[in-house]
């Protein structure tokens, strides 16, 4: 355990090195490393592509999504319906296009909130310590001594409304506590280091300190987990939404257009394969995504 | 050691105590309760409902049914009594966790054989083609939602009719003898085990793999092989034991993991579980069995990770508690 936090802050000080240096090379270095992995690149590539199908959806989907259109019912993959039709005759592939806006929507927001509140909270119960501290990390441990999936099941069950808001609150409440532990032992090893020392002496504010000095340097754990992150909320929606307690129907979202599949999986098996591949490349090419990232920001990194 | 072990003990108490505290928070932030349907049934009339209210607590302000709650699990281990199926918390939990545990316990043994070889062979060939294979199909593991994996194979199982379509047990499961109902279980076990240890050993070949490379770097290995040791010693009795213990960890939220891992591949393949149990007794708004769920499933999970501590104090001597 301390030889790898050694080596960590060795490495963290390298970093630290190059960015004084100037700002562009540790930038361009990663960029050369993320590069060379080539997993990464194409999985940074679908998920750019997947993202930008789902803002442009109103413009590419060849038809409403709600369009219901009983005389071509089950209809199989064609070229006038490529993903074919569902069991009111709707376009699958204009569905799933709009399905990917809510999919990926909860996936980028939670993350992005887990992001800040878990920040927010490891670098103050790092940087102030003392009974912040204690409290802060004995409500994470409560909240990580709860089995997450049963807690996201009785959550989603209890609160009521099928919206997307609802589901990212969520996961947001019980998703910080990873980064927030993350953040908070990086901040425990910086507040000690010279360039804190000297930012303080020069007058600098707490506030100061903390968004110019610790937040920047512990981003590199946050990236990686954020990006990780991202998949796994999409991973975790399409869950609720399978079981019917996530995104309510009309709405479309991978997960609930799956569940209104299996029932007719016997007889028209496209319903649930399209949503379960588009679900699946999602979190594969975040995956990927996030492990460039490590790679590439600190190969040391144990997110 | 066994100060450590004790003060880890004692430090559970006020944890699980916060744990009772939040499920009882969480579950009375919905609205509505069980009887709430019941007043909506013009056949049961009003009185009923209130002496139902009464029988069970639910007319008391809401802290004193938390102390109740607490105090009748402290004194008697009763989780509290189930309004829908009218038996007590604890049987009803008792009934469904032998069938959570078969699950878990064989898709952890099934993980744990295929991933820890595999994983070797992948580090000490890093980058060939069976590597990429390998870890390439990890990825895939990662990366698969169990509910789309377990429904492909479902659809699989009923079109080539080589295995049941979920469940447990089949119809005629109380005419077979017993060697013929173990059959039967382990025939229904295949597909939702099979599902949860793919996931699961990706992982930890992933891990394993990862652990073994930074290991085979180190400058004891390099010793080893300078001595003239041969390979298979070097890997087997240097690197592999050094590469292990991280896995230990793992194992600890595994075995955390044994209650609550399959809760959402149980309501897929209709396996009866306690994430069934759980996801039934929500419809119903059966709030003791809810929260009992989630006791039992934050106890085990905090459990899991005190065993792991202290297996992974035993398996590794850099460890000191002291």
């Amino acid at each position: 355990m301390a030889t790898g936090q050694m080596a960590m802050d060795l490495g963290r000080r390298e970093r630290l090195g190059e960015q004084a240096a100037t700002a562009e090379t540790y930038a361009r270095l990663v960029w050369r490393r993320f590069r060379r992995h080539r997993l990464a690149v194409i999985g940074g590539s679908v998920a750019v592509f997947l993202s930008l199908v789902a803002v442009l959806a109103p413009w590419l989907a060849p038809y409403r999504p709600e369009q219901i259109s009983l005389a071509d019912r089950w209809g199989v993959p064609s070229r006038t319906h490529p993903f074919g039709t569902d069991e009111l005759g709707r376009d699958v592939i204009s569905r799933a296009m709009y399905a990917g806006r809510i999919s990926l929507s909860v996936g980028y927001l939670s993350a992005l909130g887990v992001a800040v509140v878990g920040t927010v909270a490891g670098v103050a119960a790092g940087y102030y310590g003392g009974l912040t501290d204690s409290v802060l990390m004995r409500v994470v441990d409560i909240l990580l001594s709860v089995p997450t999936i049963p807690l996201y099941l009785i959550m989603a069950a209890l609160l009521p409304g099928g919206g997307v808001a609802r589901i990212i609150f969520i996961f947001v409440l019980f998703g910080w506590t990873g980064v927030s532990r993350l953040v908070r032992s990086q901040v425990l090893s910086l507040r000690q280091q010279d360039f804190v020392e000297a930012a303080r002496a020069l007058g600098a504010s707490e506030l100061r300190i903390m968004l110019r000095h610790l937040v920047p340097n512990a981003m590199a754990p946050i990236i990686v987990a954020t990006t990780l992150a991202v998949g796994g909320f999409i991973l975790g929606e399409s869950a609720l939404s399978y079981l019917g307690l996530g995104i309510q129907p009309p709405t479309p979202s991978w997960g609930n257009m799956l569940q209104r599949a299996q029932e007719y999986v016997l007889n028209a098996s496209w319903l649930a394969l399209f949503p379960g591949v588009l679900i699946f490349i999602t979190v594969l090419s975040f995956n990927f995504l996030g492990d460039g990232l490590r790679d590439a920001l600190d190969p040391r990194l144990n997110v | 050691m066994l100060r450590h072990i004790v003060q880890r003990l004692l430090n559970l108490i006020p944890l699980l105590f916060g744990v009772t505290l939040i499920s009882f928070i969480i579950i009375q932030l919905s609205p509505g309760d069980f009887l709430s349907e019941m007043r909506l049934n013009p056949v049961v009339s009003s009185e009923t409902v209130e002496a139902m209210r009464r029988n069970f607590g639910l007319d008391q302000p809401l802290h004193i049914q938390y102390l109740k709650w607490l105090r009748a699990i402290f004194l008697r281990g009763d989780l509290g009594y189930s309004f829908a199926y009218h038996v007590p918390v604890t049987w009803l939990i008792g009934s469904r966790l032998l069938n959570t545990l078969i699950l878990n316990l064989a898709a952890l043994v099934i993980a744990w054989l295929v991933a820890i070889p595999i994983g070797i062979h992948a580090a000490t060939r890093q980058y060939s083609f069976s590597d990429n294979t390998l870890s390439m199909t990890a990825y895939l593991g990662i990366s698969t939602p169990t509910f789309f994996s377990g429904l492909l194979l479902l659809l699989f199982a009923f079109k080539t009719r080589l295995l049941p379509i979920g469940g447990m047990t089949s119809l005629d499961y109380e005419f077979f003898p017993w060697y013929g109902k173990v059959l039967d279980v382990a025939r229904h076990l295949v597909i939702p085990a099979t599902v949860l240890a793919f996931t699961a050993s990706a992982g930890l070949m992933r891990q394993m793999r990862g652990n073994l490379l930074e290991v085979l770097r180190q400058d004891y290995v390099r010793t080893a092989r300078a001595k003239g040791l041969a390979e298979r010693p070097v890997i087997y009795k240097h690197a592999v034991r050094n590469a292990i213990n991280p896995l230990i960890t793992i194992f600890g939220f595994e075995i955390g993991g044994l209650l609550s891992g399959s809760a959402i591949l149980e309501n897929v393949v209709g396996w009866p579980g306690l994430g069934r149990l759980i996801l039934e007794a929500l419809v119903q708004k059966d709030l003791y069995v809810v929260m009992g769920s989630l006791l039992i499933g934050s106890i085990t999970l905090v459990l899991g990770n005190l065993v792991a501590d202290i297996l992974l104090a035993f398996a590794d001597p850099r460890i000191r508690y002291d």
